[in-house]
């Protein structure tokens, strides 16, 4: 029991100490995904966008810490692999009674979605003062003052002729327009000095500086999230119960299979290598779960029986793995005792 | 210094050696293979997913169980469905391959070969070294915060460690030590080593795409049967690399064909001029005079006095061989006209010159130049003609150009679309200070000299645009005619710019990314305020030392941090387990280099909330530089406590 209740408090502290850095690092995924320059989003939009993703960042701040606690945990004093998994329950049973207590109705109702865009996004923030900006094949120098241009200069090097444009209105009025279109994901300046009298930037045109999240290995497993996302998303027709069922039982069988593979790297012996077993763990996962998916896909006939929650089948294949690893690390540790 | 202080220190500088030069060994490899013909210079080759064969009805299993799992199964109903299923997802499967292979190739060229169009590159181990080097010195820090990590972890842990008397001192101080040597190495890199090495591999590239121009052209000259403009496009190939069998054939195919088709005399006179470079004026003097060449001779003699000074000797020999001069013109009775049209033309030229008037000088001698009866007549009085012309012409050279300078060599790759700004100091008329914006269409760099073609000038809202530019005297000079131009003073803003910025920098204005990584340290405190007055987005000064300060910083909190916590966590095997030891040593580089990053992401933080503090706190200026340093340090001395104050025995 007392190792229980120091266990949970162990996961509510790693829990609350990485919260924060998860947080950020989350948002910033979020905002390259979204194009966005990271060089002056303003505070305000890096708040929206955390608030955003609040709920996986919790998620994901949870699972770390458990992990941290099962890499750093005393094998000595670990009665049973399977009790191990209790205190990770417990919390989670905390968190959701949390989240419950407060309410928070829009990540509740719809965990999956993503509200549309409320940030202020203007076009300062993709233009810095006095200097050229690369966008694609045209080059933009932009003078503010505040966050009113007061005059562009437009190159595109398909034309290779420059153009000025001053009396700049920022808006949708007016003769020379400049302004962000959200819902297109462009940044627009309208002109009868333009050719065309329009130019219309995507987001992702606006040349990025070197990025941590665009690092391979990030791109790597995103691209694995992204396939279990969208396996996910395929099951979106599911409303309110059954989709808290499939998350919850995803997130069981989460548990179930790293917590025996980060205890089996744990060893007393070397401390350091329960923190490296984490990091093993976090980056085979997703390419396991994944294959399973693909794997119950080609069979997808045979879990027929299961009517309504056939949509289990691969939580019940991870939850089976699971417990076959409690049982392998168990065996292991007895042969070895 | 007691043993385990030595070995602790060895260990440290031998392992990172070795592993300095295994990732030297792996990265050279890596950029060969990826510079080399299968990625690089060919485009990705398609591959042709080849029909799989039927399988046959009964075929007894051979090769059955390696069959994919779906035919299996499927067997018996219908083998061509399961042929053409296969095939199609074969088909997918490739179709993905060659497009990520598309992809792998153009993030590459990206990252650190930037051409638009793969060509083979000529120096190819060079360049692969070059950027092998660099790509080392980048993993660098995350090289030593692993290197630190398994030494505290496993090797301090080893026998010739576990004696009674040892003390955690006895490895931490030396390790502390080692650690600021390895943090000088990353600063020597971060700010000289790495960007000159980029500068070289940006050499390699022109050199690379000047060459695969030059073959072309030379080959293109040589069918056109244009012999000599041939040879001499070829020998800039073979300047670059002449190990190339395919230019030495077209170099020989070359000069067969034009010493068949070429008389005797243009040999001697081939043979004669390569000699005439070595002589001084005096004594180029005395041979024109030893060949009755007498007007040449004079202005030999007359450069000798100008570079030597009166000596008697070239003072003698000009007076004699101005009264030749004088009495060979005398005699020269029969085309008056021709001769004092000569004389009078040239004295008006001599006396521009003397006036540094260089544009009234050339317009008379251009006239002479041009006066095809006195090159047909009098061909020893046009040769000196053409000899005051060619001095004339290097002094105007460095105020101005012409364009047939260029125009042979237009077939050479440019650098293209740069765009910049001239701010100026002083008001000019009705421009006053507004910037000027100019773009270029192309840049071409030939024999240190840069030329511009299709300039456009935005003055004041308004366009004038020029075909021809070269960079002379710290300007470029821009104007439309194809002959020296004289500008008034009033048109000297329109007709010149005065960028403040070299054009080795200017070539590279359209990509931030390149231009940034071969500045070095001198460079960007010398650069960084004309390169923003230009329009380029580049960091000033005290940014750019930030963030440098995050890259040491970022070593040294980490290293620390993580030694002390692999020291607590430290090994009690006398050696670790075989498969916990393999995945520590795959993973912990990994970790090292994301811990790394995620420090500098860190750092990016604190530079961002400056802005903040600046506007909320403190209100008036407060150095970036010195604001993240102080942070920085906060936490390098938290890390250093931490490190320092690990204990001995096992917790």
């Amino acid at each position: 029991m007392k190792f229980l209740a120091k266990s949970v408090i162990n996961i509510i502290i790693f829990m609350l100490i990485l919260i924060i850095p998860v947080a950020l690092f989350v948002t910033f995924f979020a905002l390259r995904n979204l194009d966005l320059p990271l060089w002056d989003i303003g505070i305000g939009n890096v708040l929206i966008q955390t608030r955003k993703y609040l709920l996986p960042s919790i998620v994901i701040s949870y699972l770390l810490a458990t992990l941290l606690v099962v890499a750093r945990v005393d094998k000595m004093r670990v009665k049973s692999i399977f009790l191990l998994h209790l205190p990770a329950v417990v919390v989670a049973c905390i968190i959701g009674a949390g989240l419950f207590l407060l309410q928070e109705r829009p990540v509740m109702k719809d965990p999956l979605g993503r509200a549309g865009q409320d940030m202020d996004l203007a076009p300062h923030r993709f233009f810095k003062n006095d200097v050229f900006t690369q966008a694609g094949n045209r080059q933009i120098r932009v003078k503010w003052e505040g966050r009113e241009a007061l005059h562009i200069y437009y190159y595109d090097s398909d034309i290779n002729r420059p153009v000025y444009i001053s009396n700049i209105n920022m808006g949708r009025n007016g003769k020379n327009q400049f302004y962000v279109d959200e819902s297109g994901r462009l940044v627009v300046l309208k002109s009868g000095r333009l050719p065309g009298k329009k130019a219309s930037i995507s987001y992702s045109d606006f040349a990025r500086r070197n990025n941590t999240t665009d690092l391979h290995i990030f791109r790597a497993y995103e691209k694995q999230m992204g396939e279990l996302y969208r396996w996910l998303r395929q099951r979106g027709s599911m409303t309110g119960i059954h989709l808290y069922i499939l998350f919850g039982a995803l997130l069981l069988t989460f548990l179930m299979i790293s917590i025996p593979l980060v205890y089996a790297m744990n060893d007393t012996g070397w401390g350091f290598s329960g923190i490296i077993g984490i990091f093993l763990v976090l980056a085979i996962l997703p390419y396991f779960y994944n294959l399973i998916i693909r794997a119950v896909g080609r069979f997808l006939t045979l879990t027929s029986f299961m009517g309504t929650y056939a949509y289990l089948f691969p939580a019940i294949l991870f939850g089976l793995c699971g417990l076959l690893l409690d049982l392998v690390v168990k065996t292991r540790s007895k042969a070895r005792a | 210094m007691n043993s385990a202080s030595k070995n602790a220190a060895a260990i440290l500088i031998f392992v990172f050696i070795l592993c300095f030069f295994l990732l030297y060994t792996i990265l050279f490899g890596y950029h060969n293979r990826s510079i080399g013909k299968s990625r690089y210079t060919d485009p990705v080759e398609e591959q042709v997913p080849t029909p799989i064969a039927s399988p046959q009805a009964d075929d007894g299993g051979e090769g059955g169980l390696f069959k994919p799992l779906g035919n299996i199964i499927r067997r018996g109903s219908g083998q061509e469905e399961i042929t053409q299923e296969s095939q199609k997802r074969r088909e997918e499967r490739l179709k993905h391959r060659n497009e990520r292979m598309r992809r792998r190739s153009a993030n590459y060229r990206e990252q650190w070969v930037s051409m638009d169009e793969p060509i083979k590159i000529i120096n190819r181990s060079g360049l692969s070294s070059r950027l092998a080097f660099i790509h080392t010195f980048k993993l660098l820090p995350s090289l030593v915060i692993f290197l630190f990590v398994i030494s505290f972890s496993v090797f301090f842990t080893l026998a010739p460690f576990q004696r009674e008397s040892f003390q955690y001192q006895a490895i931490a101080i030396p390790s502390y030590f080692v650690l600021i040597a390895y943090i000088l190495l990353i600063i020597f890199a971060e700010f000289l080593f790495v960007p000159r090495l980029f500068k070289k591999t940006e050499l390699i590239l022109h050199e690379s795409r000047v060459a695969h121009a030059a073959l072309a052209e030379a080959d293109t000259l040589y069918r056109a049967e244009n012999l000599e403009k041939a040879l001499e496009t070829v020998e800039i190939y073979l300047e670059i690399n002449n190990s190339n069998r395919d230019a030495r054939s077209l170099q020989k195919a070359i000069l067969e064909k034009m010493f068949r088709s070429t008389p005797e005399r243009t040999k001697r006179e081939v043979n004669a001029r390569s000699e005439e470079g070595s002589l001084t004026s005096y004594e180029k003097g005395q041979r024109a005079e030893r060949e009755e060449k007498y007007t040449i001779a004079l202005y030999y003699y007359d450069r000798a006095l100008a570079v030597e000074g009166e000596r008697r000797d070239i003072r003698e020999a000009y007076d004699r061989v101005q009264r030749k001069v004088d009495t060979l013109l005398a005699t020269l009775s029969k085309d008056e006209k021709i001769i004092r049209n000569y004389i009078e033309t040239k004295e008006k030229a001599l006396q521009d010159e003397e006036d540094e008037d260089y544009y009234g000088a050339y317009k008379h001698l251009s006239r002479l130049y041009r006066y095809e009866k006195l090159k047909r007549n009098h061909p020893e009085l046009y040769e000196d003609v053409q000899l005051y012309y060619r001095d004339v012409q290097m002094e105007l050279s460095k105020h101005d150009f012409l364009v047939e300078e260029i125009t042979p060599y237009e077939w050479l790759p440019s650098y293209d679309n740069i765009i910049f700004i001239e701010t100026r100091e002083e008001s000019i008329g009705d421009i006053g200070r507004k910037p000027i914006l100019n773009s270029v269409e192309r840049i071409i760099l030939w024999e240190d000299q840069y030329y511009f073609k299709d300039i456009d000038r935005m003055i004041a809202g308004r366009l004038s645009s020029f075909k021809y530019g070269k960079w002379v005297t710290n300007r470029i000079r821009v104007k439309n005619s194809t002959d020296y131009e004289e500008v008034s003073p009033k048109q000297v803003e329109l007709f010149y710019i005065k960028s403040g910025l070299h054009p080795q920098y200017l070539i590279y204005l359209n990509d931030n990314k390149r231009l940034e990584r071969q500045l070095d340290v001198y460079e960007r405190f010398d650069l960084d305020t004309t390169l923003k007055d230009n329009g380029f987005d580049i960091e000033t000064w005290p940014y750019y030392l930030a963030r440098k300060l995050g890259v040491f910083f970022s070593v040294y909190v980490l290293t620390l941090i993580f030694a002390g916590i692999a020291w607590r966590r430290r090994s009690i095997y006398n050696f670790p387990p075989g498969f916990k030891f393999l995945m520590f040593v795959i993973i912990m580089p990994v970790l090292s280099y994301l811990f790394y990053r995620l420090y500098l992401d860190l750092n990016s933080i604190f530079m961002y909330t400056h802005k903040y503090i600046v506007l909320y706190i403190f209100k008036r200026g407060f150095n970036v530089a010195l604001y993240t340093g102080i942070i920085n340090l906060i936490i390098a001395v938290m890390a250093t406590i931490f490190f320092l104050s690990q204990r001995s025995s096992v917790e």
